[in-house]
């Protein structure tokens, strides 16, 4: 260790790596973290080419949100900082006229990850979608997507979706229908992993072969009178991992033998029958784990594979012999 | 994986210190750090740390060894080791960031980024300032200048900022 009585190498954090700093200013709300550039020029300038904005939760803020963001995003452009990530949520959303002008400065800086929530309640205190900016969905540079609480709709000047570097896909309280589905499978041909959760809708879940990185799948549903999942129909024949969460209701129809190498199926409120079942192991060789929760219906069911290393069966009424 | 017996001997390695001391270590613990992976994968088993000094080895040997055990049952039980493990001086931890860094163990760098990101939350410029003892290089106009770009953020919003350096 150098020797040294001067205040100035007393300094322990700012002779740490940029890198560093930037990942210490990431797990800060981006109020702290601004207010770190008054210390000194490292951390002004640490500030600046920070590529994550976190602006959290911000019920709580009394300014104005929209002159907030345009001078970060006007300051990082300034900077020619990228920008690779970026979260908000929104309770009382208000200000979200506003977001869709930030989706595209931020586009323009190459976002990679984008995470955006809003909540929020009519006077009666029923949860209301928010209407989703178009530019989002146009975003080719976006590697993840977060949306809570939206109406997602298709644009509606030509219908069309480009997300063509999508790999993470996370839906939740979403309003959403086949339309959109069907256009995501025509554009996300990197998507890796997607998931719906407490989604309302749709009432039919179709996945082709269009989408040959897809390898997990989360669907959870939310309980009626929202709508109920009738039928799903995946052929997506690199699929590892499915799980089909039906918290209340079930879906009568599940046809997923295409899915060659799925490995792990979850399926909770879904009605199989016994040939079902044997069309399953027959077809999907790579099965090795199988988890059927709160099946009806069934008096005997057969599951038999010599492949499966771990089985679990719930709450299956009716059941006599397995 | 090969299949192997269950008494199969495990593999020790030897991770030197920059001051020439030496520990062993199990190389199924080891391989939590990323360069010390590599190095395994290139036939190594002495691994010469230049950049860890002995005192930070041994405090991240101690970090590894606890999370090498983590199984479903003992999260707590890690979650209170981390707790105790970041209540250390900043120089401590400085030393012991630098060689997370180093040595490319993700989940400890982010417990000591999160650590040093705690005692800032929520702080005013002025606390930070004696905190980390950051010395102020602007000149009184760039200071009022970079004060103006982020106003906002230094408006108490309903969230309370904290004067006080602890």
């Amino acid at each position: 260790m150098d020797g040294n009585n001067d205040a100035v190498c007393d300094d322990r954090i700012s002779k740490l790596p940029e890198p560093i700093l930037h990942h210490i200013l990431s797990f800060l709300h981006a109020k702290d973290a601004a207010r770190m550039s008054t210390l000194s020029k490292v951390w002004d300038s640490t500030w600046n080419s920070l590529p994550y904005l976190d602006f959290g939760d911000i019920f709580d803020w009394s300014i104005n949100l929209n002159v907030v963001i345009d001078q970060t995003l006007a300051n990082r452009k300034k900077h020619k900082s990228s920008m690779q990530k970026f979260s908000l949520c929104l309770r009382h959303y208000a200000g979200l006229c506003n977001v869709g002008n930030w989706i595209k400065i931020r586009i323009a800086c190459n976002i990679k990850e984008l995470n955006l929530r809003v909540e929020r309640h009519d006077y009666q205190g029923n949860f209301v979608y928010g209407s989703l900016p178009e530019a989002i969905l146009a975003a080719k540079s976006l590697n993840v997507l977060n949306l809570f609480g939206f109406n997602i709709e298709l644009p509606a000047y030509d219908g069309t979706i480009n997300l063509s570097s999508l790999q993470e896909l996370h839906l939740s309280f979403v309003f959403l229908d086949e339309q959109f589905i069907k256009a995501m499978c025509t554009s996300c041909c990197n998507l890796e992993h997607l998931s719906l959760q407490y989604f309302n809708g749709l009432t039919s879940f179709q996945v082709g072969d269009t989408l040959p990185k897809l390898k997990k799948i989360d669907l959870v549903t939310l309980e009626p009178p929202h709508s109920v999942l009738q039928l799903v129909d995946i052929a997506a024949i690199n699929l590892e991992d499915l799980w089909i969460n039906n918290l209340y209701g079930s879906t009568n129809v599940v046809r997923i033998t295409a899915c060659k190498a799925l490995k792990s199926l979850y399926l909770r409120g879904v009605d199989v029958t016994s040939n079902w079942l044997e069309e399953l192991f027959y077809s999907l060789q790579n099965l090795v784990k199988f988890e059927l929760i709160r099946c009806k219906n069934q008096k005997t069911m057969k599951i038999a594979s010599d492949r499966l290393k771990q089985l679990r069966v719930v709450d299956c009424h009716n059941l006599i012999s397995a | 994986m090969a299949s192997s017996s269950k008494t199969e001997q495990k593999k020790m390695l030897i991770l030197k210190s920059s001051e020439e001391e030496e520990f062993e270590i199990e190389e199924s613990i080891a391989v939590q750090s990323g360069t010390i992976k590599n190095m395994v994968e290139d036939d190594f088993t002495l691994i010469p740390l230049p950049n860890v000094d002995t005192e930070t080895l041994i405090k991240i040997i101690k970090y590894m060894k606890k999370h090498g055990e983590k199984t479903k049952s003992n999260e707590k039980d890690i979650e209170e080791f981390d707790k105790e493990f970041v209540k250390k001086s900043f120089t401590e931890l400085k030393e012991l960031v630098l060689a997370a860094n180093y040595l490319h163990i993700t989940s400890l760098i982010d417990l000591l980024c999160q650590a040093f990101a705690d005692r800032i939350k929520n702080k005013s410029v002025k606390a930070i300032r004696e905190i980390f003892g950051i010395p102020n290089d602007f000149t009184p106009e760039e200071e009022a200048e970079v004060y103006e770009q982020h106003k906002w953020a230094h408006e108490e919003g309903k969230e309370h900022i904290d004067h006080s350096a602890y």
